[in-house]
């Protein structure tokens, strides 16, 4: 990264804060009328200087936290999407959807089992087929409860993690970053810098971090449903019987829902070995997966708020002696 | 896994952490700056010792916690899960196909509670010993961690983010084995109990039954028992071979022979169709309706003959005689004429009694045997009749419709899907000392988190603070003499 390239960086109105408190520094400097006062002022001035220079550095730290994050991930085996900070809102809003998505598929699906079951079975003669059509809801409802369970133990992390990006991508954004340098510099506001700096310091790394990881999971577990029905649907192929009904049935023009509750009759009446054994690995995986994730992700996020606490004391304490003017 | 080995680089950056606090201290800011630094050296010096004894006594006593084995595998738990939750799936959409049309509907709905009953339970065992091993897995990466968060966590003890810390990390030290322990105890109960619930396979046929002969009867099969009136379907394991053993009627033992299915079907599940005959041991009269037999009898043998002797038979409960001395065999509710009658009951063709699946009573659609253990409505006699010089009607009353009548075949899938709360009663009794443990294991960890929490961390503070106190008090002069006597 050039020059030219790190004075693109948002730095936002931390910087015109530094640049207000240099001037000020200067002003002191030029204005002191004893040398104490001036001594006062040059050291105020040459704070002002690291500060100013660590409000670049935490600005391009930052932009390179997400790579910095995927990077520690690699490290320790984990597989992570790199996510800049202002993206992790939307790719958690996505995965979000996603995962809704996949859950109410499940729903769907089990209902309209249910549904049709209840309707047709409300006729004493159809009653049977009713059961069966019933039978087949409970059968997915059953299969489908700890992914489900698990679906939405994903969907309360892409909320929190979203929110969360949404505090870091706006803090990005308006170079809150730079702000908590700037924030360091008097003893007033100290506090409140330290606390934002420690966030920062530990968030920009740890948040594109998990919402990378968090990315994958959800890419690589959390549409099962259609995986399965992909799965099924090869299984069919091999049916000559189930193949032929599945074709009139494409040409039928009959909505996705119709087509997928039609494909799960015909192949899993044609190859319910099949419609086991596919159903237990794709969903058996994505379950433990994603479970697994949630509890990381979850402990991670703990860990993260411990360390921003224990972190945010340090840096003030560290402040204090870096920018603390003596009065002489 | 050795803990020490595991622990070892993290607490030399511990150490290496303090060494440099307790230098910044000295240097930068005593000697450097000017400031008084006794009470934050007290704290970090006691925090340093207090970091130091902690690990040298946690280290030790890690040993005599359970190993930090290799997680166990919860995507398999969820396969055996999904396995057994499918094939229950399958044997509920096959009894309603058997059942077609309206036969019974009461009984599926007792299958299917039995069903879903079992689903339920092996669903929230899974779930929860997959939680507990995701959380083992987390924890165990954050292990060699832990004294590192101890460390920072004593550095500055009087902080809310450091008593979070020195949680985090004595929880990650002490509670890794425990919940290791308690994962690999949850997986063999879960793998246990699912193990006593697995499939013979996860073939499932339907074979379709003719039956030719008195009905209904009860056919015992290598895959169980089923009741039949002519024709129906029962649900069988594909991969295991389904024979005949006997066939009941009415609790009376029949001659049958049968036909093996073929083995190949096009059509999806249907697994052929079986053929089965029966008739009684000789060819009796059977007391018949439109609904079914009731009853059964037989001139066995002409005793004596007289003069212008006879008999036949009138109508299927009927039988005419003069001058005759007649014995009958009747399975029937009773016998009555106008002549001699001597009856003896007895066993002469064989009755059964047939044990059904293991049921609990509220899932009690068939009951525990076929028949119902007690004779209902039939006798099994021999009916000496003779009539001298006088015309004889003996009539032969029909039995009841048999009690033990059900629709629903105990075979098979449905057979296994029947026994399946009181083999999940056996295979948690099986694992009972595991359970035992776990939740004993889990009840000690909550107890000392709680302790932990509530008395030990509050006073982590103060008690660093005096602990580095007496330390440097007592280092202090000890370093005044040892400078006296250093040259330099």
């Amino acid at each position: 990264m050039g020059i030219t390239s790190l004075l693109n960086l948002p730095y936002g109105i931390g910087i015109t804060i530094a640049g207000i408190e240099l001037a000020w520094g200067l002003i002191k400097y030029y204005l002191a009328p004893t040398p104490g006062q001036r001594r006062e002022a040059v050291e105020e001035f040459y704070g002002i200087v690291i500060g100013a220079i660590l409000t670049a550095v935490v600005a391009y730290y930052m932009s390179i936290g997400p790579s910095i994050g995927v990077k520690i991930a690699g490290a320790m085996g984990v597989n992570a999407t790199q996510i800049q900070l202002s993206d992790i809102p939307n790719v958690m809003y996505n995965d979000f959807n996603l995962v809704m998505g996949q859950y109410i598929a499940n729903l769907v699906f089990a209902f309209a089992f249910s549904a049709a079951g209840a309707i047709i079975g409300a006729t004493e003669v159809l009653k049977p087929i009713g059961a069966l059509l019933g039978s087949l809801s409970s059968f997915l409802n059953a299969i489908m409860a700890p992914y489900n369970r698990a679906l939405v133990a994903t969907m309360m992390n892409t909320i929190a993690l979203a929110a969360l990006g949404q505090v870091m991508s706006v803090m990005y954004n308006y170079g809150i970053g730079s702000l908590s340098v700037a924030l360091l510099l008097p003893s007033r506001t100290r506090r409140i810098g330290a606390w934002l700096a420690s966030f920062i310091l530990v968030f920009s790394i740890l948040l594109p971090m998990v919402a990378g990881y968090q990315d994958t999971l959800v890419l690589n577990y959390g549409n099962e449903l259609t995986a399965w029905l992909n799965a099924i649907e090869q299984q069919c192929a091999n049916n000559p019987l189930a193949k032929t009904l599945l074709s009139l049935l494409a040409t039928s023009g009959i909505t996705w829902l119709q087509s997928s509750v039609a494909l799960m009759l015909v192949c899993g009446a044609a190859s319910p070995l099949g419609l086991i054994k596919t159903a237990a690995s794709l969903v058996s995986t994505g379950t433990f997966n994603l479970l697994e994730g949630d509890i990381i992700i979850d402990i991670a996020m703990g860990i993260g708020f411990a360390i921003t606490a224990w972190l945010a004391d340090l840096i003030e304490a560290g402040a204090r002696a870096l920018f603390e003017v003596r009065h002489l | 896994m050795n803990y020490a080995s595991i622990l070892w680089g993290s607490v030399l950056t511990g150490v290496g952490f303090f060494a440099i606090y307790i230098a910044y201290l000295v240097i930068v800011k005593g000697r450097l700056r000017g400031i008084n630094i006794n009470r934050e050296l007290y704290s970090a010096v006691g925090a340093f010792t207090a970091f130091i004894i902690m690990m040298s006594i946690i280290t030790p006593l890690l040993g005599h916690l359970p190993s930090l084995t290799q997680p166990p595998p919860g995507g398999l738990v969820f396969k055996q899960y999904d396995i057994v939750t499918a094939v229950l799936g399958i044997v509920k959409m096959v009894a309603a196909i058997i059942l077609f049309p309206v036969e019974e509907f009461d009984t599926y709905y007792s299958l299917s509670n039995i069903i879903d009953g079992i689903v339920g339970f092996i669903g929230g065992l899974a779930y929860l010993t997959a939680m507990v091993i995701a959380l083992y897995k987390a924890l165990l990466a954050l292990f060699p961690f832990a004294p590192l968060f101890i460390s920072l966590a004593l550095a500055r003890p009087n902080k809310p983010g450091s008593i979070v810390l020195m949680g985090i990390g004595l929880m990650a030290l002490v509670a890794t084995p425990l919940i290791g322990w308690v994962a690999s105890l949850f997986y063999k109960i879960t793998m246990g109990v699912v193990a006593v619930l697995t499939p013979p396979c996860l073939d499932i046929k339907i074979l379709g039954v003719a039956y030719y002969g008195p009905s209904p009867a009860l056919v015992t099969t290598s895959q169980g028992v089923f009741m039949t009136n002519g024709t129906r379907y029962i649900p069988i394991w594909g991969c295991e071979g389904v024979y005949v053993t006997q066939v009941a009627w009415d609790w009376l033992v029949l001659n049958s022979y049968y036909i093996l299915p073929p083995g190949f079907s096009i059509i999806p599940l249907y697994g052929g169709i079986l053929m089965i005959n029966a008739q009684l041991p000789f060819p009796a009269t059977a007391i018949e309706n439109s609904s079914g037999v009731y009853g059964a009898w037989f001139p066995l043998r002409v005793l004596r003959y007289w003069r212008n002797g006879t008999g036949y038979m009138i109508n299927d409960t009927v039988f005419y005689i003069r001058n005759e001395s007649v014995l009958f065999w009747a399975w029937a509710d009773g016998v009555g004429g106008n002549c001699s009658l001597k009856i003896n009951e007895t066993g002469m063709v064989k009755t059964t009694l047939v044990s059904g699946p293991m049921v609990l009573p509220m899932f009690a659609p068939l009951t525990g045997s076929y028949p119902p253990g007690y004779y209902y409505g039939y006798r099994q006699m021999l009916i000496n009749a003779t009539a001298f010089n006088e015309s004889c009607i003996i009539i032969f009353e029909p039995g009841s419709r048999w009690s033990g009548y059900t629709v629903l075949p105990a075979t098979g899938p449905v057979e296994w899907a029947l026994a399946g709360p009181l083999n999940l009663v056996i295979g948690l009794n099986s694992q009972w000392n595991n359970v035992e443990t776990a939740f004993t294991t889990v009840g000690v960890l909550t107890a000392a988190v709680t302790l932990l929490g509530i008395l030990l961390l509050p006073y982590l503070a103060i008690g660093t603070a005096y602990l580095g106190a007496i330390i440097v008090e007592f280092i202090s002069p000890l370093w005044g003499v040892i400078s006296q006597l250093l040259p330099f």
